[in-house]
């Protein structure tokens, strides 16, 4: 059932630490959720990634907790737009 | 009569029509304004520039409107002010501060990217306008808002200074304070754009809006007579200025409105919120954000989303960045305003201090003609420096007790005629 899917494109910032880990790989087996990476960089210190990830509301939502959980910031793809 | 003739991608290059977008459908990069140069260059010269009125509009070829712009009639065209005092005591002869304190009508550069967001909100038929901000940018849109006759809902985070709320609710601006941290802020706005499809002036309009900062760079050349300086020191927060300003001057040498070589860009950021200038230290080009945590509030943005064209242009330029503790902002804040009468907020402190550790570094040459950027005004945020001044004496309604004070002030000598 689809009702209720939707597409949400965030920026993920992995810390140095996490830059081996295969996190998407855990986020795909553990939530169901499709994603689609658009642009990647990564350096011996920091890893961006942008993505668009598409499920339900809640499935992103409990997503982007467990990311942030692991130790990855989550950031619209507009970044800091509080000026 | 519009010069824009598309919006396109930054990374892919892929073109999109003159819309509110913002962010490349393929790769998720940032749209920019692309204009037909060939028939700027054929409309615009010194003598149209200069016969028109003394706002940010007199470069209006160059910024992405289609019609006579009725906001900001007077925002832009702040004072280019030769520090002949300041210059005197840091050592360099031809200082010059641009100074965005006196920007009309919300005392920040803020007022320039705004009146360009808000006329293009109207070329695109929104009536609602909005944005996400703690200070400036707030009291801007709100201010602009009112007299485009638009309604304007400003979003902050929770607990942000209650004069905060006030300097936008006065304008007839709904203020909303969402509970949480700014990252929950940054994605509900996102959120709310996209949802509601209102013109959210540095979001869906962003594109347009950071085309506003370009006139800082305009103005600048103009003022020192069509010529470019050597140096120029800006604040960094989210990056729109320091890029837009680098573009301005590229576009006024394209079109041949001025000649030289091109001015040093110089990145200044507050050691509490320094994001770009520890990657421009480091040599890469992937910012790593921070939790800021600075005086200077209103650059105090830990992922910038200009960030890595900030790096792109002030390396291009042969430029550098620092960054200046808050201590440093405050002496610096106080020692613009003893020698040149100009209050600025910690932006212009945090600016002003780099420029001078950038002097020390010769990466500045005393030599060269500069241009400090001060892009906010002092009387918005007294607290961040109202325990570093002189506190007031305090006496009684009596001569003598005034006769006393002085003598004490003046180390012990007394006024001719006093008794």
């Amino acid at each position: 059932m689809n009702t209720g899917r939707r597409r949400e494109r965030y920026y993920l910032t992995y810390p140095r630490h996490l830059i081996k880990e295969p996190l998407l790989y855990h986020l795909v087996k553990k939530f169901d959720l499709m994603f689609n990476i658009r642009g990647a960089s990564v350096s011996d210190e920091i890893g961006l990634v942008a993505v668009e990830f598409e499920g339900t509301s809640e499935q992103i939502g409990r997503a982007l907790e467990w990311l942030r959980q692991s130790g990855v910031t989550v950031e619209p793809i507009e970044k800091n737009v509080i000026e | 009569m519009s010069y824009i003739t598309a919006l396109k991608c930054r990374e892919c290059g892929q073109d999109y029509p003159v819309e509110p977008l913002h962010v490349c459908e393929t790769c998720f990069g940032p749209l920019e304004v692309v204009y037909d140069y060939g028939r700027i260059r054929a409309a615009l010269s010194h003598k149209l520039i200069e016969s028109r009125p003394r706002n940010l509009w007199r470069y209006r070829e160059l910024l992405p409107v289609d019609h006579e712009p009725d906001i900001g009639p007077c925002s832009g065209f702040t004072p280019l002010l030769h520090a002949r005092r300041l210059g005197a005591e840091i050592g360099i002869k031809r200082l010059y501060i641009k100074d965005d304190t006196v920007n009309h009508p919300t005392l920040s550069y803020k007022d320039r990217v705004v009146s360009v967001a808000i006329t293009r909100a109207q070329e695109f038929g929104f009536s609602t306008v909005s944005c996400a901000s703690t200070g400036n940018l707030a009291t801007a849109v709100a201010a602009h808002a009112a007299r485009a006759g638009l309604k304007c809902y400003i979003f902050m985070p929770e607990g942000v200074e209650s004069g905060k709320i006030v300097g936008s609710a006065i304008y007839g601006a709904r203020v909303i304070t969402i509970r949480g941290n700014y990252d929950d802020v940054n994605r509900l706005c996102s959120e709310i754009a996209d949802k509601y499809g209102w013109a959210f002036v540095n979001i869906n309009l962003r594109p347009y809006y950071t085309e506003g900062a370009k006139t800082f760079g305009f103005e600048i050349a103009e003022q020192l007579g069509w010529k470019l300086p050597d140096s120029v020191v800006i604040p960094t927060a989210g990056g729109t200025i320091l890029p837009k300003v680098a573009k301005a001057f590229k576009e006024l040498k394209d079109i041949g409105l001025v000649k030289g070589g091109a001015p040093k860009i110089h990145s200044a950021q507050a050691a509490g919120s320094a994001p770009v200038i520890h990657a421009l230290h480091k040599g890469t080009d992937l910012i790593s954000p921070v939790k800021p945590n600075t005086i200077a509030k209103s650059i105090a943005i830990g992922n910038p989303a200009d960030g890595f064209y900030v790096l792109g242009a002030v390396r291009e330029s042969g430029g550098w960045g620092e960054m200046a503790t808050d201590e440093e902002i405050v002496d610096a804040i106080k020692l613009l305003a003893r020698t040149e009468g100009i209050f600025a907020e910690p932006a212009g402190g945090t600016t002003l201090a780099v420029t001078l550790k950038l002097l020390a570094q010769g990466r500045i040459k005393p030599e060269e003609t500069v241009v400090v950027s001060i892009t906010g005004n002092g009387y918005k945020t007294l607290e961040a420096v109202s325990n570093a001044v002189e506190q007031p004496f305090v006496i009684e309604a009596r001569l003598d007790d005034f006769d006393a004070l002085f003598e004490r002030l003046s180390g012990g000598k007394r006024l001719a005629g006093a008794a």
